[in-house]
């Protein structure tokens, strides 16, 4: 089995290395098989209209089908639109066999009440919900950006919806903390600087089946960003879960 | 071999550091693969002086001066810079980093050009650490901006004889560091990008590019992994991980 990376983004207009075939190439080279492909979701800015999500969900669907193997899709969503369109996209979206779950980025906070809807859509539809999550201290903009301590309030008022919590390095052990009791709640590493201790907390304090390996490549190096992982003092069989298996059984169960 | 410009030891004021003295750094660096690297300690760089803390880490470094290089943190804006510099140079020290951002100076300012020519004189490397920390991890009451990459530029233009390596530059600042400007190096510990390396030396001068991790505040093993995976030459790989730092840090290469 291979590596899977949960957090990567296709290009709406690539440069040389963010080629989808180039992306998969870089990816192999590195042992990652499987990539969960989550869209160009800042292509349009942080509040993309329909038309937007449509033409941003096009492209993965398309990439979908033309790399079955390796890529899985997930439907971009912005929680400000009509909860029509987005269960009509997220129907035209997870009607395809190799789409897994929701994305949400930073048109609002996970927090926001307006979230619900697309959370109730994802209950509906066995989703999994991927919710984009930094710290906010320094980039203050908290209206759009959620901390993780909003992804635990999102995920306290929807217990049984699955939510992936991007960028576990971002926030790090204050992070780790906020989710730790949600166990709806699983994250990835994807993102920021490889910086050192924040696996090793979270596999003390989440265990180790909640924890994922993500790149958010192409913004990021698959290599460097396997170097979390593959430099944290925590043991293989842990490793090979969050590289492998931990992804597997949480995508075989949507 | 493989030469680490970029480890510290010592503490940090917002995350626990692994590895943080000597002893446990050389020995997780060493299980890395790594055969010698450029320590500094992060103990001095929030002191009021940064020279107790180096006399410390130079106690602590005795018996593994066949691992470490001490580069001393060096204020150039406190008053007994030439002191500290001169015991240096008389205790064989080659290298001195530098904390522009930290310290609170513009590195290109004319009140520093005396410290710069003892500098010169002395041989030094001088590194000029770009940054500590992603800006985005920033305690809040502890933002502390990036060294302007062209403040480094102009001032290595009017030291054409000193070698000033940039440690923690990403990588749009590395690119503008080392095009051009021949006594400018640049490390990959915060470059990143898709196949980063390649990109890099696509760039800029393979000669200008040297290995570095930042450990033990990221990773070993994520620049290890660049380096393994980077599309690149053996002889470039070479270049990079050792061949070049050494020509600009050994006076003696024999010793490596």
């Amino acid at each position: 089995m291979s590596i899977t990376d949960f957090h990567v983004h296709s290009r709406l207009d690539p440069g040389p290395c963010e080629t989808p075939g180039e992306m998969i190439r870089l990816a192999k080279k590195c042992g990652i098989g499987r990539i969960c492909l989550l869209g160009d979701v800042l292509y349009f800015g942080e509040d993309p209209s329909e038309e937007q999500i449509r033409n941003i969900n096009d492209q993965t669907l398309e990439l979908v089908d033309k790399w079955p193997d390796v890529f899985l899709g997930f439907c971009f969503l912005n929680p400000k639109l009509s909860e029509n369109f987005l269960r009509a996209e997220a129907e035209r979206c997870l009607g395809h066999q190799s789409f897994k779950g929701i994305k949400l980025e930073i048109a609002v906070n996970a927090a926001d009440p307006r979230v619900d809807k697309v959370m109730r859509i994802a209950g509906d539809m066995d989703a999994i919900v991927v919710q984009h999550s930094w710290n906010t201290e320094i980039i203050n903009n908290r209206r759009h950006q959620s901390d993780p301590e909003d992804v635990a309030v999102l995920a306290r008022r929807f217990p049984r919806v699955r939510i992936v919590m991007a960028h576990i390095t971002a926030a790090s052990q204050r992070g780790v903390l906020a989710i730790a009791p949600c166990e709806n709640v699983w994250t990835d590493v994807s993102g920021a600087q490889p910086v050192g201790g924040t696996v090793e907390y979270a596999v003390d304090k989440l265990g180790s089946e909640r924890i994922l390996f993500g790149s958010d490549a192409p913004g990021r190096d698959f290599s460097a960003q396997l170097g979390k992982i593959y430099g944290a003092q925590i043991p293989e069989r842990v490793k090979e879960m969050i590289l492998k298996d931990n992804a597997q059984k949480l995508l075989e169960s949507s | 071999m493989i030469l680490d410009t970029n480890v510290w030891c010592g503490r940090w004021h917002s995350r626990k550091l692994s590895f943080n003295t000597p002893e446990k750094l050389e020995k997780h660096l060493r299980s890395s693969g790594i055969t010698r690297a450029v320590i500094s300690t992060a103990d001095a760089v929030f002191a009021g002086d940064p020279q107790p803390w180096n006399e410390d880490l130079s106690r602590s470094l005795s018996g593994r001066e066949s691992f470490f290089i001490h580069a001393p943190v060096i204020n150039p804006t406190l008053a007994h810079w030439d002191d500290v510099l001169t015991a240096y140079a008389f205790d064989s020290a080659r290298a001195v980093r530098l904390l522009p951002g930290c310290h609170g100076y513009p590195i290109n300012s004319s009140e520093l050009l005396p410290f710069f020519r003892m500098c010169s004189r002395f041989g030094f490397t001088v590194l000029v650490q770009m940054r500590m920390e992603d800006e985005r991890d920033h305690h809040r009451l502890v933002q502390v901006p990036p060294v302007k990459a062209e403040e480094i530029i102009e001032l290595a233009g009017g030291f054409p004889y000193i070698d000033f390596l940039c440690l923690s530059a990403c990588f749009s600042e590395a690119v503008a560091l080392s095009s051009g400007v021949k006594n400018l190096y640049v490390d990959m510990s915060f470059a990143e990008k898709m196949n980063t390396v390649a990109g890099l030396i696509a760039r800029v001068p393979v000669s200008q590019v040297v290995f570095g991790s930042h450990s033990p505040f990221f990773y070993t093993e994520a620049a290890l992994l660049k380096m393994k995976y980077a599309e690149v030459s053996r002889e470039d790989k070479n270049l990079i991980m050792g061949g070049n730092a050494l020509r600009i840090l050994a006076s003696d290469q024999s010793e490596f």
